[in-house]
């Protein structure tokens, strides 16, 4: 299976699955009652037919060559998206939770250590803190933005 | 001509009081930076460092903005001459001779014509567009809700037929963009659209949100796979960065060519800094006498596409500001900035306020000037900034693009939709969809949908209003034309190749 295989067969579930959703929508109450339906429809239908042009294009392709056809072997750089990803995901559910000092500290040193490797703690603990701190002081005093505060110590 | 002057003498008002003279700077210093580094291009610089404008008021900010945007373009071409790597896209012209001047010792002079080209591209097309906004906004005043539907259709169309991997890919982005543009309450009904029950989707998602998302996290993503590279060696002692005699008399002629062809690429919905800059290039190459020297150091091959870029994105500004309707991603980025401090650009912005849009066309000169001043005596120190490893580089990216996208709402649910649309740049890039019809559409999907509504209210529900009226059938006819042109040019090349 090609990427653009891929790509045409999620254009088309996105296309159908959201024009039927734009169809199914509550009628509106005041003026013309699909009013809110018309353009999400229109919408709808051209994302499916891009979806199926793409399919038609790529199966024509394929006849004459083999296209890149995509490997589901997890890469080094496909573990390291997974996994920054994963601390963005924790980052942003103690975003509040933990307070922004906090989560922001811890969230720096675990990226950076994983690019950085235990040698070079001095830079990550160093560049962490700077930022969090100063990120904080920052927008809570020269902006006057509140950044959550960490539930203990009021920071 | 009494009004522009009265009007520029308006906007100077504003930008040399000296608040705004410190401001500009500062963006236009901050810009430089941020364009120098390789994988953060104008966008990303505006969209990261948009919060930081929330306090300063409108006319602050988007003096800021401007001086980003400006330093931004200026500084793109510093790593593409140095390490062969470019700031954002439209500099990547700049590495074909820039590198190799630099590479023959004469990175003193590479950086001198780069930022002198700048300046003049982007003086010249400033004054231009000083003449051209009012015009073109009184016309587009005289536009009824079909009219500007079908402009905002033409606008996208071209940009997704712009797209250089496949015409399909382009619209799919496109659509993706307008139905994101949907979600949320609609404002003339009060039905709810496509919130799966989620009560914070109900105000909509804030393409800046998205426009972070995308620039931010999923440039940051994309560039892992450079993150375990070294610290680069950048040259940091300099002699004077100046040009000679000689190096001038070469290039004055490409630059002043280069302008109005970036200029005029710039304002073309889809088109941006980055075909100017290439176009300038082939064109300089092809009028050259010694084509033979381009590649391998021609002074004259960095000085067209480096003016081009810059008129280029002038231009861009045009349509974004007198029509509402940005025409690449940057100025898209601006849009929203404009948005987010309440202001609607279009037609009525210079009418209705008149000092900002005239402040903000005013301080492009000052930025102009500051960014000519922070590109040639200061280069030598701001270059340092090449040395910083991608390691410690992007982490911190990855922080900024969160306390960015809090800021807009101080909400925690725009942090994880921020992640998602990083996670949809990356397939996104994976499956060579270009990214920016997405985001134009986003941007503008909420306007196009109300004037498709208030044409088909004004008509009673009668399709042919859209095809009314010669304004109309010239955007159609136009529309049509960008989209099947690069289709024929492509059925042409396949057939020269077979």
């Amino acid at each position: 299976m090609t990427i653009n295989v891929i790509t045409g067969i999620l254009s088309l579930m996105i296309g159908l699955g959201y024009s039927y959703m734009a169809w199914t929508l509550p009628r509106a109450t005041v003026g013309n009652p699909i009013a809110p339906s018309i353009f999400p429809l229109i919408l709808g239908v051209g994302m499916t037919i891009m979806g199926i042009i793409l399919l038609i294009q790529e199966k024509s392709q394929a006849s004459k060559h083999e296209g890149k056809t995509v490997s589901f072997t997890l890469t080094q750089y496909g573990k390291s998206i997974a996994q920054v990803t994963l601390f963005c995901v924790l980052y942003a559910f103690f975003f509040e939770r933990a307070g922004y000092l906090l989560s922001t500290f811890l969230f720096l040193v675990m990226v950076l250590y994983m690019f950085n490797g235990k040698e070079r703690w001095k830079s990550i603990l160093g560049i962490s803190l700077g930022f969090s701190v100063g990120v904080y002081i920052l927008f809570g005093e020269v902006l006057n933005i509140q950044l959550p505060r960490m539930p203990f110590l009021g920071l | 001509m009494d009004v522009i002057l009265s009007n520029l003498s308006l906007g100077l008002q504003v930008a040399l009081q000296p608040i705004n003279i410190f401001w500009v700077t500062l963006g236009g210093l901050l810009g430089t930076i941020i364009g120098m580094l390789p994988g953060l291009g104008p966008a990303t610089g505006v969209a990261v460092l948009l919060p930081l404008t929330f306090t300063m008021g409108p006319v602050g900010a988007l003096i800021t903005m401007a001086g980003v945007y400006y330093g931004a373009m200026f500084g793109g071409s510093r790593s593409s001459i140095l390490i062969n790597t470019p700031g954002d896209g439209a500099a990547i012209a700049a590495t074909f001779d820039g590198y190799p001047l630099a590479m023959k010792g004469r990175a003193e002079a590479a950086l001198a014509i780069s930022a002198i080209a700048s300046f003049i591209g982007g003086m010249i097309s400033t004054i231009v567009m000083i003449f051209t906004a009012v015009p073109v906004a009184r016309f587009a005043i005289k536009f009824g809700p079909a009219e500007y539907f079908l402009l905002m259709v033409f606008a996208l169309s071209a940009t997704a037929a712009m797209a250089k991997t496949n015409v399909v890919k382009g619209f799919i982005s496109l659509f993706l963009g307008l139905m994101v543009s949907t979600v949320g309450l609609d404002a003339q009904s009060g039905v709810s659209r496509f919130t799966f029950g989620i009560l914070e989707l109900q105000g909509g998602i804030d393409f800046l949100i998205i426009i972070l998302g995308i620039y931010a996290l999923g440039e940051v993503f994309k560039s892992f796979r450079m993150i375990h590279e070294g610290s680069r060696k950048v040259q940091t002692k300099f002699g004077p960065i100046w040009i000679t005699k000689e190096d001038w008399k070469r290039c004055w002629l490409p630059i002043l060519r280069s302008t109005p062809l970036g200029f005029f690429v710039g304002v073309l919905p889809g088109a941006g800094g980055t075909m100017a800059a290439l176009m300038a290039y082939n064109n300089e190459k092809n009028l050259s006498k010694k084509p033979e020297e381009f590649g391998k150091g021609a002074i004259e091959g960095l000085a067209a596409p480096e003016a081009a870029n810059n008129a280029a994105s002038v231009g861009a500004l045009i349509p974004m500001m007198t029509l509402g309707i940005p025409g690449s991603g940057t100025t898209a980025v601006m849009m929203g900035a404009l948005l987010m401090l309440g202001l609607q650009p279009g037609p009525l912005l210079f009418e209705k306020h008149p000092d900002i849009a005239w402040g903000m066309i005013a301080s492009m000169i000052i930025g102009n000037i500051v960014c000519i001043i922070i590109n040639m005596p200061l280069a030598k120190m701001l270059v340092r900034v090449l040395a910083i490893p991608a390691r410690y580089l992007f982490p911190i990216v990855l922080g900024l693009a969160f306390i960015g996208t809090y800021a807009i709402n101080n909400s925690v649910a725009d942090l994880f939709i921020m992640i998602i649309f990083g996670l949809i740049g990356l397939f996104m890039e994976k499956a060579d969809i270009p990214t920016s019809p997405m985001i134009l559409a986003g941007i503008v999907g909420g306007m196009m949908e109300q004037s498709f509504r208030q044409a088909r209210l004004i008509s009673g529900g009668d399709w042919s209003i859209f095809w009314g009226s010669p304004i109309c059938i010239t955007l159609i006819v136009l529309t049509v034309a960008s989209i099947t042109w690069p289709i024929l040019k492509e059925i042409k090349r396949k057939k020269a190749g077979s």
